[in-house]
């Protein structure tokens, strides 16, 4: 560098500054993009799981009012009067969705709150009086710690409850909500259908993808086709097609009792098995996709180098054959995997009820119990163990074996 | 230690080639390899070396003919059963295998003993020149290096005949120069068979012992190097093996090997015929460079007066071009001590034996 002198490494790195501004320029509208649609929305969403605005926002007065108790016996009056202040201040909807959230803690909030809401109370007398006349539960110790631990910026609750835990006292401890719908069998039972899936598609791609790099022709193209075809091919029309396929007096029910093979129709929908034949159909060009690239680029000198030597077609396969695709496998199988577990729709459409997975949870507390935290813990879970994934693949194999099976 | 040089060890028999059922890639191959020997298959890209190479490997079928291995037919013998050995232009190695373990590779596929296997590989190493290699994977090694292993490999389970395809062409020239030596020490050391397939002529006669010539799928000539490079078969060998002037001409006399020519200018010469040629034919006349004699007297055959047009000074020797009554002629020069190499402008007179001229039918040009 000092060998031109100052000027010329200036004008080196001026050179160089144009190109980084040039190339910025060209990607400017893709990062837009991406941090419009996705980052921000991500953390946003993320955020929600640890997010307690609903009560934080609405009870300033009782906030302030709490920090002076010392949380042994019932609060001071100063606190009866703060809450009933913040929760008539507020609007009926918003003192609903208060006791919604306060019921995930402590069965009977609801009520509570939405009673207050509508108390008549005589400025002459205590309120704490007036509101423990009105309901005696005003009057338990407990309630009073919930309101506290849940009045903060953050909380710990969606977390924990995406676990089946819960914090009781200040320990972690099983979650006892009524609706306990245990995630952690949910969690498994995604992981178990992700699992299959994925071996299944190891099992049927890896022949596939096999004779694709291989075969030349009319054949090979129809092939790659009719692999290929799923991905194309909106949801709701594949769906349409499994089930005229699948159900009880469907196509494969009806040639497989001609054929004499069964006396009854299989139950192929709406359990398990549904859900493990649609979601192979969909992800398996995925696998094979990935591993056709890295089969079309085998070596076929090695193949022939360790025949020439001896090996028999089953050792040319162990030894020449595999160790050059296996980075493609591993690619395919990350990829089926990680998308596997976030799949919604297909369960949704082939399933029953005990095969949903993770991501129907997910939606189910988005849209219809509308329970936004839930929601997004149980998403932020499930994006902790994407990650996870990918994290040990790359570890394993380099990141650019990731996105070229190379 | 060379075996009984008469023993045929492999032998095509009218062997054709087709890849897609029109086009013969290898046509009417007749050609038999001695035990011991090191045969060349010499020729330009694309005529067919590769593909019978591969034949005698067992990775393509000969479309008809046959091929014998041992006085054995081949036809329904698997490559993994032929026990031939192969060393690929691209080296094949194992990329996950150490050097030792890229060795040892056939012994295991052979079932044989640890101790053998260790002993062999270790032999194998240092006959190629890399002990301490061993634990090497093939990416920490230079291409020469690869090369070695790659030939290690391919000789370690003592296969009678051994194929190796352009091995060095990815070479650079001095590194090419010095392996084509150490196979040769290599391949009289072990006195193994040793078919080698090369587009460059100056390999194949540095190396072989006989070269065969391959042109359109089919063998041109097979001879020793000397006879290939002395007395070449056709204008297409001529011009392939060594440099050459070519003269066209018509034949005006023909007498039992010889032959009469008169060249596009007037001027006539003899030259040997080793086609038979008819009077008024075209011919095409092949003579070598360092055969036409600069400064002959003026008795000489085949003598002519020559302007030197110019001179490239090379070294050990130099490049004349001559002119030759409208006609360009090449000659090369020694520079020694008798000689004394003629300068641009002087006028010569040049001669050559007409042994070292000869006439091909000039419509050979394929
Ligand atoms: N597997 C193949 N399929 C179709 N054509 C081939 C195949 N291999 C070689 N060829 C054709 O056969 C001819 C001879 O090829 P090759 O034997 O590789 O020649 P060389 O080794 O002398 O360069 C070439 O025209 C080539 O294009
Ligand atoms: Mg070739």
């Amino acid at each position: 560098m000092e060998i031109g002198g100052p000027e010329l490494t200036r004008a080196l790195r001026a050179s160089r500054r144009r190109q980084q501004v040039g190339a910025l320029t060209l990607v400017a509208p893709a990062l837009i993009f991406l941090i419009a649609v996705f980052a921000i929305p991500l953390a946003l969403f993320t955020f929600r799981s640890v997010d307690n605005a609903e009560t934080w926002s609405v009870l300033p007065l009782t906030r302030s009012a709490l920090s002076n108790w010392d949380g042994k016996d019932l609060p001071p009056e100063t606190v009866y009067a703060a809450l009933a202040t913040d929760v008539q201040a507020i609007e009926r909807s918003a003192a609903a969705t208060l006791g919604r959230r306060l019921n995930y803690s402590e069965p009977g909030m609801r009520s509570l709150i939405i009673s207050l809401h509508g108390l008549k109370l005589d400025p002459a007398r205590p309120v704490a009086a007036q509101m423990i006349a009105a309901n005696v539960r005003w009057g338990e110790h407990r309630i009073w710690q919930v309101i506290d631990s849940e009045s903060g910026r953050l909380t710990p609750y969606y977390a924990l409850r995406a676990l089946d835990l819960q914090l009781a006292d200040g320990r972690i401890v099983a979650s006892s909500s009524e609706d306990s719908a245990t995630f952690r069998s949910i969690f498994a039972r995604t992981f178990w259908i992700s699992g299959i899936v994925t071996l299944l598609c190891l099992i049927i791609g890896f022949p596939v993808a096999y004779v694709l790099a291989t075969a030349k022709g009319w054949f090979g193209r129809i092939l790659f086709i009719s692999i290929l075809l799923p991905f194309w091919t909106s949801v709701l029309v594949r769906s349409m097609s499994w089930i005229l396929l699948l159900q009880q007096n469907g196509i494969l029910n009806r040639f497989l009792i001609d054929i004499g093979l069964i006396n009854a129709p299989l139950t192929l929908i709406y359990n398990r098995t549904g859900v493990y034949i649609a979601m192979v159909h969909v992800l398996l060009p995925l696998f094979v996709l990935p591993l056709y690239g890295v089969m079309l680029k085998v070596d076929r000198a090695l193949l022939r180098a360790a025949a020439s030597l001896g090996a028999r077609p089953l050792a040319v396969f162990r030894h020449a054959y595999l160790p050059q695709v296996i980075p493609g496998v591993m690619a395919g199988l990350v990829l089926v995997f990680v998308t596997a577990i976030g799949f919604y729709i297909t369960p949704v459409l082939v399933g029953g009820g005990g095969d949903q997975m993770i991501s129907y949870f997910v939606a189910f507390y988005t849209n219809a119990s509308v329970n936004w935290g839930l929601a997004a813990a149980l998403g932020t879970l499930l994006l902790l163990a994407t990650l996870l994934c990918l994290g040990v693949f790359r570890w394993a194999f380099g990141s650019a074996t990731m996105v070229t099976g190379r | 230690m060379k075996p009984n040089a008469d023993e045929i060890l492999v032998r095509f028999n009218g062997v054709n080639k087709s890849y897609d059922g029109s086009n013969l890639v290898v046509s009417d191959l007749n050609l038999e390899v001695r035990r011991g020997e090191f045969l060349s298959l010499l020729g330009a890209s694309g005529s067919g070396k590769t593909t019978t190479l591969m034949m005698l490997a067992g990775f393509e079928r000969p479309s008809s003919g046959a091929i014998e291995l041992g006085g054995k037919p081949l036809d329904n013998v698997p490559p993994w059963q032929r026990d031939i050995g192969i060393v690929f232009q691209s080296y094949a190695l194992f990329p996950h295998m150490t050097v030792a373990d890229n060795i040892a590779f056939p012994l295991k596929q052979r079932r044989r003993s640890a101790a053998e296997i260790d002993e062999r590989v270790k032999a194998m190493l240092a006959l190629v020149k890399l002990e301490g290699m061993a634990d090497r994977l093939p990416a920490q090694l230079s291409g020469g290096q690869q090369q070695r292993v790659a030939l290690a490999r391919a000789l370690v389970f003592d296969p009678a005949l051994v194929l190796m395809d352009e091995p060095l062409g990815a070479l650079d020239k001095r590194l090419r120069e010095h392996m084509q030596l150490e196979l040769k020490r290599i391949h009289e050391r072990l006195g193994v068979t040793i078919v080698y397939v090369t587009h460059d002529q100056g390999e194949a006669l540095v190396m072989s012992d006989r070269v065969a010539v391959f042109a359109g799928g089919r063998i041109r000539q097979l001879a020793s190097p000397t006879e290939l490079y002395e007395r070449p078969a056709d204008a297409l060998v001529a011009d392939f093996v060594g440099e050459n002037n070519r003269l066209e001409g018509k034949v005006t006399k023909i007498a039992e090997g010889h032959c009469q020519v008169t060249l596009g200018n007037g001027l006539v010469v003899t030259a040997m015929a080793p086609q038979p040629l008819d009077p008024g034919q075209s011919v095409v006349l092949a003579l070598r460079p360092e055969r036409v004699v600069v400064g002959a007297v003026e008795s000489a055959e085949n003598h002519q007066t020559a302007i030197v047009a110019s001179v490239v000074y090379l070294g050990d020797h130099a490049r004349l071009e001559l002119a030759v009554g409208g006609l360009t002629l090449v000659a090369k020069v020694p520079n020694d001590a008798r000689y004394r190499a003629p300068q641009a402008g002087e006028r010569v007179t040049i001669a050559w034996r007409s042994e070292d001229c000869r006439a091909f039918a000039g419509n050979d040009r394929n």
